[in-house]
């Protein structure tokens, strides 16, 4: 991540906090007091007044309700000769705070201070520091300057006084310099992200520790942040928290994409409290995030990464552990996949509709992922292996992201490849089993490790399958025929090129799948797959398997007669990309509405496939 | 009657009715216990009024009574000392009956046990007095001696007990049997019942010698005895009567004899001829081979003989074979006879025969020496396909092989093409069946087979060409003769190029039969040349250790090898980048279980191939180890020297490609079975 995303989104957070935190009825409303202090820690300060009683681990530190005169928080050096005075102002700087916000009393009062107290007899400096977390005006500086000059260079005989004023960009690059640490957030998730940091350095990602232990801690901590309530503060600091994270995975050699699991956690949160908020502040602080945070972070670790995706095999995996190493190299690469889609049809969803130097260049990055994703796809092998059921959901993302940019060539080159790779499999030609309809990763190691199907491994149902059939209707007759006849007749009947049954395979039941009406509302915080219905497409007699022209048939009114009974509606306000993401990290099946009315249009319209 | 008498009477009676109440068994028991008072009281009473006048066994053969206490004592074996003396000891012994008999009385002080107790006694003492023909010859007398004591019923009984000896006491005694049949007639009835029960028990055991051997003496020795026994079986059915009762009748048709023989058993041996059951004419046509072993086979009867056979029924056609073979094999054959034979068996032979008449063409082949050797080697190419389930005759082929190899190269080679092209699917799977023909095997490495191979490599069927990319693998070969190559067309070379893509070969040998392709790809089309340098590409790739180091020990020959080396090294460079930039790091929950569940599985197979595979591991019990550092055993009350542990491992190089893109590396055999198909091989 660059420099300057890191500097915006820590400027998004510190502008957003209050001069001091304090518990709310709305929930706690964090101040930059706490930075203050933390930074002064990280300067080897030593405190002399501050704000707040400071409180446990797990507490938040209680405000002071005693006079400040106009010293919020102060602190002498190691050596006793210098007091640093800090002024906290959350307002901006201009003429109309500067005695409205008591900017001009609380310096004054500052400056003033009585040297003569236990503690500061040795002190031979005075810094009065004014920090605002907000921008200014050139009259609130120049207030500034000639307050500064009036009060002088010394208080009292032999003090020097010296005057510093930190504005929301000074205080953002003293963080960035010192502060991206634990301590940068509210005191009361020290404890626990902490912990989160320490296990992020540690735990490699997708590990069974990574999975079982910092996963469930980091969902712990944002619900924690974005309980009910969560204001646009407590949105502002999901990227901060990250920025923290990363900073500890340094020596890790998986961060990266650790980091972006992480972050996808997080983005489903906050995706969730947009759903739930109609503060605009909240919704652009999601809004923002996701675009400038999440996307740009995927976009740039693929700019920088492109050359190794597109390296012959470069996502082998080599533990010498046989096919074990196969199914690891098929979840990883389908893992990247996953990300290069999602990217993909975010740009395509953002295409704005009038600037055309906007849309022209989303069409080029869009354009710029395709490609990373074909030359994925045609530089590794285990990006043609679906294992799981699943896995329907990145296939998903490939279709789209060469439909949304009408490479019709593409997918059918992929289909077809894929169908190849998916029949060597179906004919039990190689020791990877077939699809997973269970989707149970366990279920597939245990039968790659023995080479024996464990009894609960469940290959004669298939949403996948179905799936790959329905994309088959965005492309052109011929090749739709084509690939409809092959996908059928071989891998759902199980049968080879010239009709005679593979081995004793028995046909596959092919399922869709329907999301319960209030799916918008749940797919960002759970699964759905034990939720919904399912739709059984009854294995077609003899007379329906001719040609892929009537298969496709057959499936044409299946689709039409699936859409007109159960209709799928999209939560309003929530991204496609966002949806997808949903599905994917809580292991859900994706709505088939998602691609048929991108291929059939509206349901109402009962059209043919628009090509 | 008074009641004194009554009541004996009445007793008497009551007894003789309990007595027949009781089993079988518990009356022979009684019985035994009524003889042995008889007879030891008899024996005692002989001692004591031959005392003053008779040398005791203990001062004329004492070494062999020692033996004799030892063995009645069961004390451990050790090697019998004084040979000459010993020997003197039991040719004195065997030379008086009445010395005999007190040795069985010594080495039998309570009796003669009915049961296989006696045999194994005897075999105990046999074993201590050394194994040889002075010793058999004790054995048997000792045997016959006692059969003689024993009243007839218990004879039969105590012989009967023979076949319940276990191994390898049976087969010990079948070594001294001889001399009790030479000796003495057995009853009729009961030598037909008990000569086959010892085939039986003998079953497909080929330590057997001793029994023929046995019966030809008893043929020999009491002939109209044997003429007797023969009658009993002439209703036979059962195989191991069959095989007695054509021994009988052999043996007994080739005695030089007086005519009286030859009148009883002529009309016996009508009968058997021309029975109407298939049991009685496999006894005679099977005699033959008794007669032709026994040097009196005459040709008319060859001829007979074969006639009949062809004329025969399916089954006495297939037992034909057995016969006919068995009969050619014999040393004293005539080259008459066994130019009628091998003419016979070369208009008859088929690739339709039974197994176990293919099993006897191909058993008489593997033995026949030049200059018969083409005439075999034509029968043996006659009688395939043999199917890989039968061991048996494929270890007489390779028997055959190896001999050819040993004493005629050339025909050797010829043969191995002929045969390949006669069997190559069955011979293949019986080559890569563990520890199948590594006798062969081992004695063509180092030879120059080359030319042979490279014929099957470039073989119009698929076979062929399997077998010939196994050869090459499995005798390290490196070259195909230049004059194998320069004949190829691009149709052969094709083929053969798409074979070795979907065949399975060891990275070097794999290396080294590219390497052999290159001079003639050279010459075809740029299209195949270019399949050519990718299948280069991907081998390097697959097999980046041993392939590798072939290509770039050929380098300089071949400027192609290094195109693909410097190919395949900008890869694994990329690869390495790729490995580095953390793409790839990310960990996957459950595969460290899955690869320790593989790591298992993996050991359990490496452990049970490696069993199977060696011999030594067969021989030797598996005794695993909990501590230590050294081993010793504990073995026949000593304790060996502590041996230290050893390690051995070996290491094989993985292809890589079949578990970077299995799907891939499937398709390309998918296609290359189809460019194959395409190519016009009708025998895929």
């Amino acid at each position: 991540m660059s420099i300057d995303f890191k500097t915006s989104f820590l400027t998004y957070y510190i502008r957003g906090l209050a001069e001091r935190t304090r518990a709310e009825k709305k929930g706690t409303k964090f101040g930059f007091d706490w930075i203050i202090y933390n930074l002064a820690l990280a300067e080897d300060l030593i405190p002399h007044r501050l704000p707040f009683f400071r409180g446990g681990a797990n507490e938040i530190s209680k405000t002071k309700t005693e006079a400040e005169f106009g010293i919020d928080a102060a602190f002498v050096s190691r050596d006793d000769k210098v007091l640093t005075i800090f002024v906290l102002k959350d307002e901006p700087l201009t003429n109309s705070t500067w005695t409205q916000n008591d900017f001009d009393a609380d310096l004054r009062r500052a400056a003033a201070p009585d040297l003569e107290a236990s503690g500061l007899k040795s002190i031979s400096v005075v810094r009065v520091i004014l920090v605002y977390n907000k921008d200014e005006d050139q009259t609130g500086i120049e207030l500034f300057e000639r307050q500064t000059k009036t009060l002088g260079t010394k208080v009292g005989d032999n003090v020097q006084l010296r005057f510093e004023r930190w504005n929301l960009t000074t205080l953002t690059e003293e963080v960035r310099e010192r502060l991206l640490t634990p301590s940068l957030l509210p005191q009361r998730f020290f404890s626990l992200f902490s912990y989160l940091c320490s296990q992020f350095a540690d735990f490699r990602h997708g590990s069974d520790e990574w999975t079982n232990q910092l996963i469930p801690n980091w969902r712990r901590f944002l619900t924690d942040l974005l309980s009910e309530n969560a204001d646009e503060r407590a949105v502002r600091l999901l990227p901060v928290a990250l920025l923290i994270l990363r900073e500890h995975g340094i020596e890790n050699p998986t961060a990266q994409t650790g980091w972006i699991d992480l972050v996808e956690w997080a983005m489903l949160s906050a995706w969730n409290v947009h759903q739930a908020s109609r503060n605009s502040g909240v919704r652009l602080a999601v809004h923002q995030m996701w675009v400038g945070f999440y996307l740009a972070e995927l976009e740039q670790y693929y700019d920088g990464h492109s050359n190794e995706l597109a390296a012959r095999d470069g996502l082998e995996v080599n533990h010498a552990a046989g096919y074990v190493d196969t199914v690891v190299a098929a979840m990883v690469a389908f893992w990247h996949i996953a990300r290069l889609g999602i990217l993909a049809i975010s740009f395509g969803e953002r295409l704005p509709r009038g600037d055309k130097n906007e849309m022209a260049a989303l069409k080029q990055a869009m354009r710029k992922v395709a490609n990373w994703l074909t030359a994925l796809l045609n530089a590794n092998p285990a990006a043609l292996r679906p294992l799981l059921d699943l896995h329907h959901i990145e296939l998903f993302l490939i279709w789209r992201t060469f439909w949304q940019l009408g490479r019709s060539n593409d997918i059918f080159a992929w289909l077809l490849g894929l169908g190849n790779c998916l029949m060597v499999r179906r004919a039990g030609a190689t020791p990877l089993p077939f699809l997973e309809g269970g989707n149970s990763l366990t279920s597939v190691f245990e039968a790659v490790a023995t080479e024996e199907k464990p009894l609960e491994f469940c290959d004669q149902s298939s949403m996948l399958l179905l799936c790959i059939l329905e994309w088959c209707f965005s492309l052109p007759i011929q090749e739709r025929d084509r690939l409809v006849e092959l996908y059928y007749k071989q891998l759902v009947l199980g049968r080879d090129s010239e009709g005679q049954p593979l081995g004793d395979s028995q046909p596959i039941d092919l399922l869709g799948w329907v999301p319960p009406e209030d799916w918008g509302k749940k797919i960002l915080i759970k699964g759905l797959a034990d939720e919904g219905e399912s739709q059984s497409f009854e294995t077609l007699g003899p007379d329906a398997l001719q040609d892929g022209s009537t298969i496709a048939g057959h499936f044409e009114k299946f689709i039409r007669k699936s859409r007109s009974a159960r209709k799928t509606s999209f939560p309003e306000g929530l991204p496609i990309s966002v949806v997808v993401l949903a599905c994917l990290k809580h292991r859900s099946p994706l709505p088939a509405e998602l691609w048929r009315d991108s291929i059939f249009g509206p349901v109402a319209q009962e059209c043919s496939p628009s090509r | 009657m008074n009641s004194e008498t009554s009541k004996t009477f009445e007793s008497k009676r009551q007894t003789r009715a309990e007595l027949r109440a009781l089993p079988f068994g518990e009356k022979l028991r009684i019985l035994e216990r009524l003889r042995e008072d008889l007879i030891i009281g008899l024996a005692d009473q002989r001692k004591r009024g031959d005392e003053p006048t008779r040398d005791s066994p203990s001062t004329t053969a004492p070494l062999l009574l020692d033996l004799v206490k030892e063995t009645t004592e069961h004390e451990p074996r050790h090697r019998a000392e004084s040979t000459s003396a010993l020997k003197e000891e039991i040719e004195s012994t065997l030379a008086d009956p009445k010395r005999t008999a007190d040795l069985v009385h010594a080495l039998f002080p309570n009796g003669v046990p009915l049961a296989p107790e006696f045999f194994e006694r005897v075999n105990d003492l046999h074993l201590r007095l050394g194994w040889n023909e002075t010793s058999n010859r004790l054995a048997g007398a000792l045997l016959d001696n006692t059969i003689g004591q024993l009243k007839a019923e218990n004879g039969e009984t105590l012989l009967a007990a023979l076949p319940r000896i276990g191994s390898p006491g049976f087969f010990q005694t079948l070594y001294y049997l001889g001399f009790l049949l030479r000796e003495r007639e057995l009853r009729p009835q009961f030598a037909a019942d008990w000569f086959p029960s010892l085939v039986k028990r003998i079953g497909n055991d080929s330590a057997s010698g001793g029994f023929w051997k046995a019966l030809e003496a008893y043929c020999e020795f009491h002939p109209q005895n044997a003429v007797e026994v023969l009658r009993c079986l002439a209703a036979t059915r059962d195989e191991e009567q069959i095989l007695v009762a054509a021994c009988v009748l052999g043996t007994l048709r080739s005695l030089n004899t007086d005519s009286a023989l030859q009148r009883v058993l002529a009309p016996t041996e009508l009968e058997f001829s021309q029975a109407a059951t298939p049991g009685p004419r496999a006894v005679y046509s099977r005699s033959w081979i008794h007669t032709a072993w026994r040097g009196k086979l005459e040709k008319a009867d060859f001829v007979a003989l074969t006639s009949r056979i062809s004329a025969g029924t399916k089954e006495e056609r297939d037992q034909g074979f057995g016969i006919i073979c068995r009969v050619l094999l014999s040393p004293v054959i005539s080259s008459d006879c066994f130019d009628i034979g091998m003419a016979w068996l070369q208009a008859n032979v088929s690739s339709s025969l039974s197994p176990a008449s293919k099993y006897s063409v191909i058993e008489f082949a593997a033995q026949v020496r030049p200059p018969g050797r083409s005439d075999a080697a034509a029968l043996i190419l006659s009688a395939q396909p043999v199917l890989p389930e039968h061991k048996g005759i494929w270890q007489r082929v390779e028997h055959f092989l190896v001999e050819l190899l040993q004493h005629d190269f050339a025909a050797f080679t010829d043969f191995l093409v002929k045969f390949a092209r006669a069997n190559a699917a069955n011979w293949l799977k019986v080559l890569k069946t563990a520890r199948e023909f590594e006798w062969l095997l081992s004695k063509m490495r180092g030879r120059d087979v080359a030319g042979a191979v490279g014929q099957l490599l470039f073989d119009e069927t698929a076979q062929c060409r399997k077998l010939g990319l196994f050869f090459f693998d499995d005798l390290d070969l490196a070259a195909v003769p230049k004059e194998v190559l320069e004949r190829l067309d691009e149709r052969r070379l094709a083929l053969a190029f798409y074979e070795s893509q979907r065949t399975s070969l060891h990275a070097a040998a794999n290396a080294r039969f590219l390497i052999v392709l290159i001079p003639p790809i050279e010459r075809m089309n740029s299209a195949m040349q270019g399949e050519f340098y990718n299948e280069l590409v991907l081998q390097l790739k697959n097999y980046p250790g041993a392939c590798r180091e072939e290509f770039l020990y050929r380098l300089r020959e071949f400027p192609i090898l290094q195109k693909a080396i410097a190919e395949v090294d900008a890869y694994f460079e990329q690869l390495k980048t790729a490995s580095e930039s953390g793409l790839a790091a990310m960990e996957v929950a459950g595969a460290p279980q899955a690869a320790k569940l593989h790591a298992r599985r993996f050991s359990r197979t490496v452990a049970k191939s490696a069993e199977e595979m060696s011999v030594f591991i067969k021989l030797f019990r598996k005794v695993r180890l909990l501590y230590g550092k050294q081993w010793s055993t504990f073995h026949d009350d000593s304790l060996s020297d502590a041996s230290s542990l050893q390690q051995f491992s070996s290491s094989v190089e993985m292809p890589r490609m079949e578990f970077i893109d299995p799907e891939g590396m499937n398709l390309r055999r998918y296609q290359a079975s189809v460019r194959i198909r395409e190519l016009g091989n009708t025998t895929e």
